[in-house]
């Protein structure tokens, strides 16, 4: 148990509210800019967020370790967003500025305006595949798990996950045009 | 643009910064669940028999068990023994019932074997009589021919008081001699019945002609006082000619007392068991019954 959500996870378990706080600080972002993504909006995403960590807490003492924490964590967040999914129609599709306003104070990931261009263009494709291709995107790409830990996530085999990355590449690949420098 | 340019363009999908507030009120949401106090009962040491009665119920059962068909498996092999020995004891049943028979069967051949030697000594001692009277009898041929040699040279001045005596000794020993002769003959034709009786399902032949077989000559037929037949052969019999009379022909053998022949000048009778009475016509008429059509010698 090398990890150190792990053990603050059961430390968390055992009552310790202190690693409780500490499990909120390590994941409460990468939940919020997972639902983000996703729901294309604020509000949703911090609600979605909450119910999140309170499932989080209900179900700690299930939790055995098979999984990673962060694996575990993105399951609850991504059957909390189905959920809300099924109840709320998706919203349309965000501009390159939504995006644009999202982003975190600091350095550009970019190295030149072109670059940056591609991806906005690159991103917005993405929020226009299917639901399939798209969850692959934002658990792989996006949030930085593994093919196995999304496939996990998703519940579904990695070959799945494989096959709609490559559905997802080469929807991207016919989508993009190449900037005109 | 090629998958790699994509997938790096993806993975530097700007991270999105999350409200400071949302971190508060998501650490202000902590609801951990309360571990739960440990059973105080569960700390407790169970008793002994409490912690191993599954086990010690499951052990039991399997005890049972093992008896039960240990107990069913003796009682099986049992029965499988009492059984083998009964049907072997029912095999020396069959045997020695098979055996009792055979031995009944060889007790009751040796009785009346036994029977017909002893008819056989009687006719060889009343033959041995017979040849000894023959002997007298010629012995008293010569004397009575030496006698009447000497009354033909005797002067006939006188009377002969003694001729008359002289005569009825020769003819009561003749006449003694014949009896005993009779009673032979009667003798022989009992065995001859005897055996031809024995040949057909312990009958008694109908007439003497059916025992040609058995009988040695037809002459025993005749009685020898019986001088007004004449049996040389068997085609004399057939005519009739027959000195003894048959009084219960096909008689079976169950009677012995019953008379199955006697002889009319002697008085002889002879039993179905082939014994041969000799006895005075006075002590015959008061011995012999006449009970269903057959004369029953009763003593």
């Amino acid at each position: 148990m090398s990890d150190p959500a792990e053990k603050l996870c059961d430390w968390a378990r055992a009552g310790d509210l202190s690693a409780a706080s500490e499990l909120v600080a390590l994941f409460y972002e990468r939940v919020y800019a997972f639902f983000r993504r996703l729901c294309r909006d604020n509000e949703d995403a911090a609600d979605l967020t909450q119910k999140t960590f309170a499932k989080v807490w209900t179900s700690l003492g299930s939790y055995s370790g098979r999984s990673s924490f962060s694996t575990w964590i993105h399951g609850i967040g991504y059957h909390v967003y189905v959920d809300w999914r099924r109840k709320k129609n998706p919203a349309e599709a965000r501009s390159d500025e939504w995006w644009e306003a999202c982003v975190a104070e600091g350095p550009s990931p970019f190295e030149n305006a072109a670059e940056r261009e591609l991806a906005g263009q690159l991103f917005a494709l993405v929020e226009q595949l299917e639901e399939g291709m798209r969850e692959v995107v934002h658990l792989h790409y996006y949030q930085g798990l593994s093919i196995q830990e999304t496939a996990n996530v998703l519940n579904v085999a990695t070959s799945t996950v494989k096959y709609r990355m490559r559905g997802a590449l080469s929807r991207l690949k016919a989508g993009a045009v190449e900037p005109t420098t | 643009m090629n998958d790699e340019t994509i997938e790096n363009l993806l993975r530097k999908a700007p991270a999105l910064a999350a409200p400071e507030e949302l971190r508060n009120r998501l650490q202000t949401q902590i609801r951990l669940p309360q571990p739960e106090p440990r059973r105080v009962e569960a700390l407790e040491p169970r008793t002994w028999l409490r912690r191993f009665m599954p086990a010690l119920s499951l052990a039991a059962f399997f005890v049972a068990c093992v008896l039960a068909i240990g107990i069913q498996t003796s009682e099986l092999s049992q029965l499988k023994r009492e059984n083998e020995a009964l049907r072997a004891a029912t095999q020396n049943l069959d045997q020695l019932r098979a055996g009792n028979q055979e031995f009944k069967r060889l007790q009751a051949q040796a009785q009346e074997l036994e029977q017909l030697r002893k008819g056989s000594l009687e006719t060889q001692r009343l033959r041995s009589e017979v040849e000894q009277l023959r002997a007298q009898l010629a012995g008293a041929e010569q004397v009575k021919a030496e006698n009447q040699r000497l009354q033909a040279v005797r002067p006939v001045n006188s009377g002969n008081p003694g001729t008359n005596a002289t005569d009825d000794f020769f003819a009561q020993a003749q006449a003694r001699a014949e009896r005993i002769m009779c009673v032979n003959n009667l003798k022989q034709i009992g065995l001859a019945a005897r055996i031809w009786a024995n040949d057909h399902g312990d009958v008694s032949p109908m007439d003497f002609l059916s025992m040609s077989n058995e009988l040695v000559s037809p002459i025993v037929l005749k009685c020898p006082s019986d001088k007004s037949r004449s049996v040389t052969n068997w085609s004399d019999v057939a005519a009739g000619n027959v000195s003894y009379q048959m009084d219960a022909p096909g008689i079976d053998e169950k009677e012995p007392n019953v008379v199955f022949a006697e002889c009319p000048i002697h008085h002889n009778i002879l039993m179905v068991d082939g014994s041969v009475q000799q006895m005075s016509d006075e002590r015959i008429k008061a011995a012999i019954k006449i009970i269903d059509g057959k004369k029953v010698f009763m003593p």
